[in-house]
């Protein structure tokens, strides 16, 4: 069910409220031009807000994040739309783009909304919570997380009974049923695409046996972690019980024809050193092991945190992953090869985490009119000059923020940002648009 | 007014048919909490040992007790002398 469409007007929209198109609506907004900020999920912070630490000065990854969503929040000239889907972008003439948005229900009236998650507290319904990767459940009356912005429960309406529990213990009365799916025709005189990246679903490659409770993705150990962990400590999904050998296997999903990604991720590298290092002051007495093909520490300041992980007593195999097979009391097998001798080996860990690839996010492409949307031969966006001006896209007034032109750190990220508002910015200037 | 609006779900559950799976599901989180609850209501259990008491899975009763955990029903009592599994308690 929908509302009948409402018509907004915007300077610039920007599509993706991750850390990139977070910096990049800030940059937009003070220079005095209404941003219009879309975000799919139920809170802005993308990926960056679930992460325990950054790399490599292992300063809390929410700290850094949670300012800027708050600077965003509270801008006079950003509207924020949580929870809407972009359904598609069409440049009507060379001066302005029609956007065509939903603002989904979310059962809850946002502006009355105090976050006391006292709905949450009277909800009998438990579901796997997507935010910990089904480690743990959550309510169909929730909050995402405590970090969450905006700090606003939803309901869950497919997995709601609708028993009315969450409703009758509101304080500000703000649940409301009745609410519907709301359609925008969005005009704007130019988009920041900061759609993001994707994560490689191990699944495709079934010789690493993710479905077994004891291997795991990067970003699970990321939640495992992270102060708003699932679990009251690092401990293994089959058993609970706190893992003494563990064994990070790099270039899961990159550098890899066999997957169709032959390209370094970047980032992997860098996360599995930082996780290891979190580990050994998480479970002081396990045994960490980093398989990897080459560590690529290239950035500032990442091969003394290589050098630093190493001097902790994180071990490193130079060694490619053939198989992981599970044996009875869970632990699991890992055949490799040692590169360096040429022999194969195998070795038992209790706990594995894959170092999982990021991939081109595929949502851009479907929100243009055909052949408009161009990409490069890894998927992501086509830059128009890579070396001169990154941040243009393929399609003249949409600008390309973060990891929508490729995998990066969060520094890029937010590098790119800047550069893709500087240049929204000037093109606004520069073509003194008039709708 | 007010009394109206806290009353949604009803004007909602004229539209929305709540599927037979949401209906089981919220069986089955019931029972499954009623006997955690019952398990580590005298004792502090670890994950194997109250997965072997309910004759459940030890993946699924760490989801429920870490659940549970989140909830604020359960809460950590220690580890055991091998340093390998947390034992659990009754919040009280």
């Amino acid at each position: 069910m929908h509302t009948a469409k409402e018509k907004l007007f915007y300077d610039a929209v920007v599509v993706g409220g991750g850390i990139a198109g977070v910096e990049a609506a800030i940059n937009i907004g003070n220079n005095n031009l209404k941003v219009l900020l879309i975000e799919k999920d139920l809170t802005l912070g993308g990926k960056m807000i679930l992460l325990s630490k950054v790399f490599p000065t292992l300063d809390c990854g929410a700290c850094i994040t949670t300012p800027k969503l708050s600077e965003v929040a509270r801008h006079p000239n950003v509207t924020i739309f949580t929870y809407s889907e972009v359904k598609n972008i069409n440049k009507q003439d060379k001066n302005y783009f029609k956007i065509n948005v939903t603002k989904k229900a979310r059962y809850v009236e946002e502006s009355n909304c105090t976050g006391c998650q006292l709905c949450e507290d009277a909800c009998p319904v438990v579901v796997p919570d997507q935010y910990q990767y089904g480690m743990v459940g959550r309510k169909a009356a929730y909050i995402p997380f405590n970090i969450a912005s905006p700090r606003i429960a939803s309901i869950d309406i497919d997995s709601c009974t609708l028993c009315g529990a969450c409703e009758k213990a509101c304080p500000t009365s703000c649940i409301d049923f009745t609410q519907k799916d709301e359609d925008y025709e969005v005009v704007a005189k130019t988009v920041v695409m900061a759609t993001g990246f994707e994560l490689f679903n191990p699944n495709k490659i079934p010789r690493l046996s993710f479905e077994s409770k004891n291997v795991i993705t990067s970003m699970e150990m990321e939640r495992l972690l992270a102060p708003t962990r699932p679990y009251n400590h690092v401990i293994r999904p089959s058993d609970g019980k706190a893992p003494d050998r563990l064994a990070y296997v790099l270039c899961t999903g990159s550098r890899d024809l066999t997957v169709g990604n032959p390209m370094c991720s970047q980032i992997c590298c860098m996360y599995s050193i930082k996780q290891a290092q979190l580990l050994m002051g998480a479970l002081p007495m396990a045994d960490v092991t980093i398989y990897y093909i080459d560590i690529r520490s290239f950035g500032k300041g990442f091969e003394e945190f290589y050098e630093q992980a190493k001097g902790m007593g994180v071990n490193f195999v130079k060694g490619k992953i053939g198989k992981i097979t599970e044996n009875e009391e869970g632990n699991l097998i890992l055949r490799y090869e040692d590169i360096n001798t040429g022999k194969l080996k195998e070795v038992e860990h209790d706990l594995v985490v894959l170092s999982v690839g990021a991939l081109a996010h595929q949502e851009p492409a479907c929100l243009f009119p055909e052949g408009e949307w161009k990409k490069d031969i890894y998927n992501f966006a086509y830059q128009k000059d890579l070396f001169y001006t990154p941040s243009l896209s393929s399609i003249e007034g949409v600008f390309l923020a973060g990891t929508t032109s490729g995998p990066m750190d969060i520094p890029d990220a937010i590098l790119s940002a800047g550069a893709a508002s500087m240049e929204a910015i000037r093109y606004l200037k520069q073509a003194s648009l008039e709708l | 007014m007010e009394d109206k609006k806290r009353e949604t779900f009803k004007i909602k559950r004229e539209t929305h048919q709540v599927s037979q799976e949401v209906k089981d599901g919220l069986k089955a989180y019931n029972k499954i909490k009623k006997q955690i609850v019952e398990a580590i209501g005298d004792e502090e259990l670890t994950i194997p040992q109250i997965a072997e008491k309910l004759s459940m899975s030890k993946p699924e009763t760490l989801y429920y007790v870490m659940s549970l955990l989140k909830f604020g029903i359960v809460q950590t009592a220690g580890i055991d002398d091998m340093d390998e599994y947390y034992f659990y308690k009754l919040k009280k």
